[in-house]
């Protein structure tokens, strides 16, 4: 129960679709959504072969929580070898896509070969199709959710797609669902389009059932309970991730003009109550709202417009036509977004801050690695390493407004020096010479908390899977309270356990500073046969762990790996409250591959694997 | 002696006392300690609190030291752990 055992199997290359039983032993071990879908990767797909190549596959995988009443029960995740990295990804959003897949009946996606011209999916509960997507390549986001509706006749179809950015291969390229929430990190989107895939288009009309309705319905109402009262529930409603700014940048802990800073002197620009100001044109504030993914009585996400009178929403766009489309409210600045486009690139601009940011919604970019590759193309830049040649006249200086903007439109299409900020920061800087300007940890780029000060997410960052990451460990709270790195192993390996099984469940990882994984576990008890509690929680995220360490050993990775951008390990903070510090994890690396159960080269012990069952 | 406290990531959650600023600046008498001062504001100790005294952060386990003194600024963050 709550799973809905059955998986949908799709090769491109055959134009074969057939359903099959879940290996329900499998759901047992490792619940749905990141932990169940990378149990079919790591079990069919070679951890060596060519992220872009046919033999990769793409699986869209649910939790036994999605598309059920469990508070932000709507999550689903891509699971695929990365097109960024080379190493495991799983990258999870929310909007709708993911409970209707669940509603259609199915617990995972599993997406295999390439399809010789473009296509796309259209999924009907049981009736499944591969359609041609020749008039849809080409279209961005915006265009292909509208066409596909009208096509199809079925305005509740939800749909997941690539934008331009996959289908050129940029490498952190996402598939949006919804218009504007998205599979964001690792280049998904990429893999997706290297499989000719634009879309897959799904309507569900099933019910989910649950093991003990009772019992669940007891579980739901006492989680609900404790949210809805809950102050950092309405905090998160009223002003979203972004209230984050202020803080990390009061704490020094911002990551600023590619981390050479960290603190930006632009914040007020940019904040949360900035986007609240109304603008002088037309008496309006960028933030219009906020709105709810499936099941969520958060409503964390944002929606905003561009100021109409800006140059970026009037006159002609390069691609053809006009720029009236970036008029209209798109999904609007959450922190992470608005650091990488905002101090990391040092602009202190909110309309080109979002403008970009209704790009990446438009074609399929992650946000973080879009606006840290574009940071590390402004360094190179400065340092001379790329020149005008290079950029087409393009003056790529920190704090250059239209230089975000222009190198955003260009990476999204591959163009000009946007086809070398596509490849990511880590091959951008590689190709130009200075490999140590780029900040990546295993080829994925930094998210907004900076690890000189912040010592535990230093840690988190270093032994991430799907390389660099703030979402697989929640070390923050004690991190901000403790600038030291005592303790923060043991907190790393603890809460990046207790991420898996929340990652894997159905629900949002935001849940967990609302109410008690706790509480996770007696729906998680209510809804799936067997008996789940906080401890086997631990147990299968720590299996996941593990699992996910397994495929990147054989894809290659080391210990060496593990480790952090050279700046912010020589190069000490300028302020803040770890003003003079520099991020150093050898001391709690060793600690941490002691606590996991893996030698010193970080290979998990024979004793491990056999504990855990892998 | 004057102080003055600073509130960040607060939003609209401000106490009373506030008046809708992020900033308050108080007298008081003798040096006092962080947890004193937060009760005298009205802002309720969370897990997501952390105190500033400068640069530094003040560890909660050094919330009842009388370090607060003149022309200190306390800063408040309200360090919600989001995205």
């Amino acid at each position: 129960m709550a799973w809905q055992n059955k998986v949908l199997r799709v090769n491109l290359t055959s134009g074969v679709c057939s359903s099959e039983a879940l290996n329900r032993d499998w759901a047992q071990a490792y619940l749905g959504q990141r932990g169940l879908g990378s149990k079919y990767l790591a079990e069919e797909v070679d951890p060596r072969v060519d992220p872009l190549s046919p033999e990769n596959k793409l699986i869209i995988a649910t939790g036994p929580l999605t598309a059920t009443t469990a508070p932000t029960g709507g999550r689903s995740s891509a699971v695929t070898k990365g097109a960024l990295t080379g190493a495991i990804a799983a990258s999870n959003t929310g909007g709708m896509f993911g409970a209707e897949l669940k509603m259609a009946g199915y617990d995972l996606l599993i997406i295999e070969g390439r399809a010789e011209h473009p296509v796309y999916l259209w999924i009907r509960d049981d009736k499944v199709q591969i359609r041609p997507a020749d008039k849809l390549w080409g279209r961005s986001v915006w265009e292909t959710e509208p066409w596909l509706r009208r096509e199809l006749q079925e305005p509740q179809a939800k749909i997941a797609s690539i934008g331009r950015a996959g289908e050129v291969g940029v490498k952190f390229a996402c598939i949006v669902n919804d218009m504007d929430r998205a599979f964001g990190r690792s280049g998904v989107g990429a893999v997706m389009g290297s499989k000719h895939l634009k879309a897959i288009a799904v309507r569900g009309t099933r019910g989910v059932v649950v093991d003990d309705p009772r019992a669940f319905r007891a579980a739901v109402a006492s989680t609900m309970a404790v949210l809805q009262p809950s102050p950092v529930r309405r905090r998160f409603t009223s002003r979203g991730t972004h209230n984050m700014m202020d803080v990390t940048n009061q704490f020094g802990s911002l990551p600023t003009r590619n981390c050479r800073d960290v603190q930006f002197e632009g914040v007020e620009s940019i904040n949360a109550d900035a986007v609240r100001v109304p603008r002088r044109s037309d008496g309006k504030p960028s933030l219009q709202g906020n709105k709810a993914c499936f099941a969520c009585p958060i409503g964390c996400g944002r929606v905003a417009t561009i100021d109409p009178t800006s140059s970026l929403v009037n006159g002609e766009d390069p691609q053809g036509g006009d720029r009236g489309r970036y008029k209209l409210p798109s999904g609007g600045l959450e922190y992470e977004t608005a650091f990488a486009f905002g101090p990391m690139c040092g602009v202190d601009d909110l309309d080109a801050i979002n403008y970009v940011n209704f790009l990446c919604n438009e074609q399929g970019m992650d946000p973080i690695s879009l606006g840290v590759s574009i940071a590390a193309a402004m360094e190179l830049f400065e340092e001379g390493a790329i020149t005008l040649a290079e950029t087409g006249g393009l003056d790529l200086r920190f704090g250059n407004a239209g230089a975000l903007t222009r190198a955003a439109e260009l990476s999204a299409f591959g163009e000009g020096i946007g086809a070398d900020i596509g490849l990511g920061a880590a091959r951008l800087c590689a190709k130009y010479g200075r490999p140590e300007l780029s900040m990546t940890v295993k080829g994925q780029e930094f998210p907004g908390y900076d690890p000189r000060a912040l010592k535990g997410m230093g840690l988190a960052y270093a032994t991430s899977n799907r390389g660099c990451c703030h979402m697989r460990a929640r070390p923050l709270l004690h991190d901000f309270a403790n600038v030291t790195t005592e303790g923060k192993a043991e907190l790393v390996k603890t809460t990046q356990d207790l991420a898996g099984a929340i990652d894997s469940s159905g629900i949002c990882m935001f849940t967990n500073v609302m109410f008690s994984p706790q509480h996770l576990a007696q729906m998680l008890d209510a809804a799936c046969e067997g008996h789940w509690d906080l401890e086997r929680m631990h147990e299968v995220g720590e299996r996941i762990w593990n699992l996910e360490r397994q495929f990147n050993l054989a894809a290659g990775f080391t210990r060496a790996d593990d480790c952090l951008p050279v700046r912010t390990t020589t190069e000490p903070a300028v302020g803040g409250a770890a003003d003079g510090e520099v991020a150093d994890i050898t001391q709690m690396l060793t600690e941490y591959y002691s606590l996991r159960g893996w030698d010193q080269d970080g290979v998990p012990l024979a004793a491990t694997l056999q504990r855990l069952g892998l | 002696m004057a102080i003055e406290i600073r509130l960040v990531g607060f939003g609209e959650d401000r106490p009373a006392r506030f008046n809708g600023k992020n900033r308050l600046r108080i007298e008081i008498e003798t040096p006092t300690s962080v947890r004193t001062l937060l009760q005298l504001v009205g802002i309720e100790e969370a897990p997501d609190l952390i105190a500033m005294d400068s640069r530094t952060v003040i560890p909660t386990a050094r919330w009842d030291e009388s370090r607060i003194s003149d022309e200190t600024t306390l800063t408040l963050l309200s360090a919600i752990e989001g995205d």
